[in-house]
């Protein structure tokens, strides 16, 4: 099922012989733009040619990567490198495939049944924990409930009414009503429903032990030194697949271990990437990019689009809480300037919470009222609103460099249309806590990743339609909007829902999308067989000796 | 001499009693908590709020304080929020590294700090004082964290001589651990270095003017031994005093020198547990370098003693 994105109407999942008819029959979406979609995601794998090279065997690959992780628990975490390393671990038994569909991993297949209420996986045989346990529905009927007690995102699963193992090889899942983006939440990749083995599923939230069906097991972590990971011998692949697809398909895990070096200070990273002691940094500021490119032993790769720069905006707190002074702060911002703060120039313009090419895309639908940069317009605006100087305060995270040089430039930005503003930067904690407040901030520039990459336009507008909207006002046409994009039977009114869900959220400025931005990894020559994508996958890659 | 230190003792334990309570009520006021960070980045207000009652962080101050005293009173520092450990196996995970580092440093401090300092004394305004003092200025002036990455670039990335970071454990290779712990314990000790040089050589330009040493010049000792045997002894009683002020700056420096190098450390797991608000991380932290700042003025002035015959302590 694909219900928002995907690549074409024959999916890899098509090929797959257990597929139901009801499964079948949901797929209606009408892809306007499957050609760009092609070619954006093409761009996104077409990196290195090496799969038709023959593999070696062995040596460790050593991953700089800028934080660690806070937590090994799989499901209780929205973290980037946790995701990145959780990924090698663990799996679920549906993920997603390199079109971003819904596919089999440690599932044989999956029907619905006619009712739509009831969807029933068969697992696929011989799958191993990295404990040597075999993996069974009583695992899988474990975990499920796991996720749905005590997962960060048990909201996908909030709609499972029972989950059932009527066999030692399937499991049931019941919902409430029918769900057409069910298989969606269930196969996200963002907080996967992993399987965990029963006695570890019972345990509460960051209590497990780190014991997956990956195709990498945890071998030994040192918080701020390194997390290591080790081949596990048993792993069960996916030979139904020829090769990787995605985040699931025929994973081989060439390399014997993966060592993920936790090196916070950025120059620190470089000059552990210049002097070969790590193979691939996961992330470099893109203002190193060029003399790194000099460097022949080493590739750039650049993920573009990686994430969304965005600014929240406290509609509770007054000035905010008028539409003429939001809609001024909309027309006074150059986006070009902001972004290029922020990011060193590796970003793109884009007025959606999706992504060019994505079938949920927009067009142009909306980008009017984007990057207008007209400060005769938000200085009248501000007149009529009545604005008479009140304090506009801007709180950002220092953690993060980015945010931190989004909120300067906006702030000189809204000055110079005479808006007088307080610019209050503070660790990430803190512009968490603080902005939980219905009061003592106005504008706070945040970034979100995984969710637009998915191509899901309810998780990109999740902070706003949630029980407590992270803007502080609950917008009734939207959370209208946003029920329809969830529940109407016809992918085509889901998706004309979300298309008026971002017209209400740029009329109304419940929220300022600000730009795409990039996520330059350096990679040194000796890795093969790596292609790039949303985040680091290091199954069927190798070193060259 | 055993009341005054048991004394000292007794005070010492009321300091890291109140220092712990302290910081416990400031890190309360601090907006903030490690429900955002084990959400991650992503994460909805609903979905921190929902973390922030799994971990215990809705209980009120008062109550979350007694847990903490009562297992302290136990002996027990508490769990890790962030980092799948107790604190004490954090602690004793990370000890070792800063321990290691602080004792290179501080031996390089010592030998290269004084050693600079009595040599530009004895050779006092010659082209070698010259030297001796412009190398003290320059360490006590640059950026250490600016000479670590200087230090990187250049004897890292184009020798090749030393590893840019990371930290090899001594049961693992002792070779390999003093090879990466060289640079950092260079950036480290050169700001001390630069001091107590400059504190070196002031004191021996005093004490070399001193009866006892133009006595022991006119009885025809030999010049070296005049300055090792007599004159040094004295010149160390004030320099035990920077000392234990070095140890002090010397423990806080490790923060960013450990950050730069990626050395798995206490400066970095006291900083890290701060910004990343993991409570107990932070309070097993403070009271563990209390303890120390308090245990090193002890042996400070324990050394006075030992030093200086003149001074006693009563009981």
């Amino acid at each position: 099922m694909k219900p928002w994105a995907g690549l074409s109407d024959k999916g890899l999942v098509d090929s797959l012989s257990d597929k139901s008819a009801a499964t079948k029959g949901n797929d209606t979406m009408i892809l306007r733009t499957g050609a760009t979609v092609a070619a954006v995601l093409l761009a996104t794998v077409a990196f290195a040619p090496a799969e038709a090279q023959i593999p070696q065997k062995g040596g460790t690959l050593t991953i700089g990567v800028p934080n660690g992780i806070p937590t090994f628990d799989v499901m209780a975490s929205t973290d980037d490198t946790g995701r990145v390393i959780h990924l090698h671990m663990y799996e679920p038994l549906i993920g997603r495939n390199e079109k971003l569909e819904a596919a089999p991993m440690l599932a044989e297949s999956w029907t619905v049944s006619a009712d739509g209420l009831t969807y029933t996986f068969k697992i696929r045989k011989g799958v191993v924990f990295h404990n040597g346990k075999v993996l069974t529905s009583a695992d899988a009927k474990a975990s499920i409930e796991r996720y749905m007690r005590m997962s960060v995102r048990r909201r996908y699963l909030e709609d499972v009414a029972e989950v059932s193992a009527p066999d030692a090889d399937t499991v049931a899942l019941k919902l409430k009503q029918v769900r057409p983006l069910f298989m969606n939440n269930f196969s996200q990749p963002e907080v996967i429903v992993a399987m965990l083995p029963s006695e570890e599923a019972a345990k509460d939230a960051n209590k497990i032990e780190s014991i997956g069906t990956g195709p990498y097991k945890l071998q030994e972590y040192k918080p701020d030194s390194h997390v290591r990971l080790v081949r596990h011998d048993r792993y069960a692949a996916d030979t139904r697949s020829a090769g990787r697809d995605g985040y699931v398909g025929n994973k081989q895990s060439h390399i014997d271990t993966l060592n993920f070096r936790i090196i916070p200070e950025s120059s620190a990273m470089i000059a552990a990437l210049e002097a070969g002691e790590i193979d691939m940094a996961e992330w470099v500021p893109d203002k190193s990019v060029p003399t790194l490119k000099k460097n022949p032993k080493l590739t750039h790769v650049n993920i573009m689009p990686a994430g969304m720069q965005s600014l929240s905006v406290n509609i509770a707190q007054p000035p905010m809480d008028k539409l003429l002074v939001r809609r001024a702060v909309q027309a006074a911002l150059d986006i070009d300037e902001i972004m290029d703060a922020a990011r060193d120039g590796n970003y793109q313009l884009n007025h959606s919470v999706q992504y060019p090419g994505y079938a949920t895309y927009p067009g142009d639908r909306g980008k009017e009222s984007y990057n207008k940069k007209d400060q005769a317009l938000a200085k009248k605006l501000l007149a009529e609103a009545g604005y008479k100087g009140e304090p506009v305060i801007i709180i950002s995270a220092v953690t993060f460099d980015w945010h931190a040089a989004t909120a300067l430039v906006i702030a000189e930005q809204l000055k110079a249309v005479g808006m007088k503003v307080e610019l209050k930067s503070m660790d990430w904690p803190a512009v968490v806590a603080l902005r939980s407040r219905m009061d003592g901030w106005h504008l706070n520039p945040g970034f979100f990743g995984t969710g637009p990459w998915l191509g899901d336009p309810l998780i990109s507008i999740a902070s706003l339609i949630g029980p407590t909207p992270g803007n502080n006002f609950k917008d009734g046409p939207l959370y209208d909007y946003a029920r329809d994009m969830e529940n109407l039977p016809t992918a085509e009114g889901r998706l004309q829902a979300w298309f008026k869900a971002q017209d209400r959220i740029i009329d109304q400025v419940l929220m300022i999308k600000l730009g795409d931005m990039g996520h330059s990894q350096m990679l040194s020559n000796r890795i093969q067989g790596f292609t790039k994508f949303r985040t680091a996958r290091l199954w069927n890659v190798w070193l060259q000796n | 001499m055993t009341g005054y230190i048991l004394h000292r003792l007794a005070s010492a334990i009321l300091v890291v009693f109140l220092v712990t309570i302290i910081s416990f009520s400031v890190m309360s006021l601090v907006p903030g908590d490690p429900a955002s960070v084990v959400a991650g980045a992503n994460a909805t207000p609903d979905e921190i709020a929902a973390i922030r009652i799994q971990l215990g962080l809705h209980l009120p101050y008062h109550e979350r304080l007694l847990n903490w005293v009562a297992g302290l009173l136990q002996g027990d520092l508490g769990r890790s929020i962030l980092l799948q450990r107790t604190v004490a196996e954090a602690v004793a995970e990370r000890l070792p590294v800063t321990i290691a580092l602080s004792i290179y440093a501080m031996a390089l401090t010592l030998v290269l700090g004084v050693g600079l300092g009595v040599f530009a004394a004895v050779r006092q305004n010659s082209w070698v004082d010259q030297l001796c003092m412009t190398v003290a200025l320059l360490g006590v002036s640059l950026p250490n964290v600016w000479l670590a990455i200087l230090f990187v670039m250049f004897f890292s990335v184009y020798l090749g001589w030393f590893p840019t970071g990371g930290y090899v454990p001594f049961d693992q290779s002792i070779s390999g651990a003093l090879v990466a712990l060289t640079l950092p314990a260079i950036a480290l000790s050169l700001t001390q270095i630069g001091l107590l040089a400059r504190m070196a050589r002031s004191s021996m330009l005093e004490v070399l003017r001193q009866d006892y040493v133009q006595t022991a010049r006119a009885k025809g000792l030999p010049r070296w031994s005049v300055i090792g045997k007599h004159a040094l002894k004295n010149v160390m009683i004030p320099l035990v005093t920077v000392f234990g002020i070095i140890l002090s700056l010397s423990l806080s420096g490790t923060v960013v020198i450990e950050t730069v190098f990626s050395l798995p450390g206490m400066g970095r797991l006291i900083v890290n547990a701060i910004q990343r608000r993991d409570y107990p991380v932070i309070q097993g932290g403070l009271l563990l370098t209390a303890s120390a700042l308090v245990l090193v003025n002890l042996a400070v002035d324990l050394l006075y003693a030992w030093l200086d015959p003149r001074v006693r302590y009563a009981d």
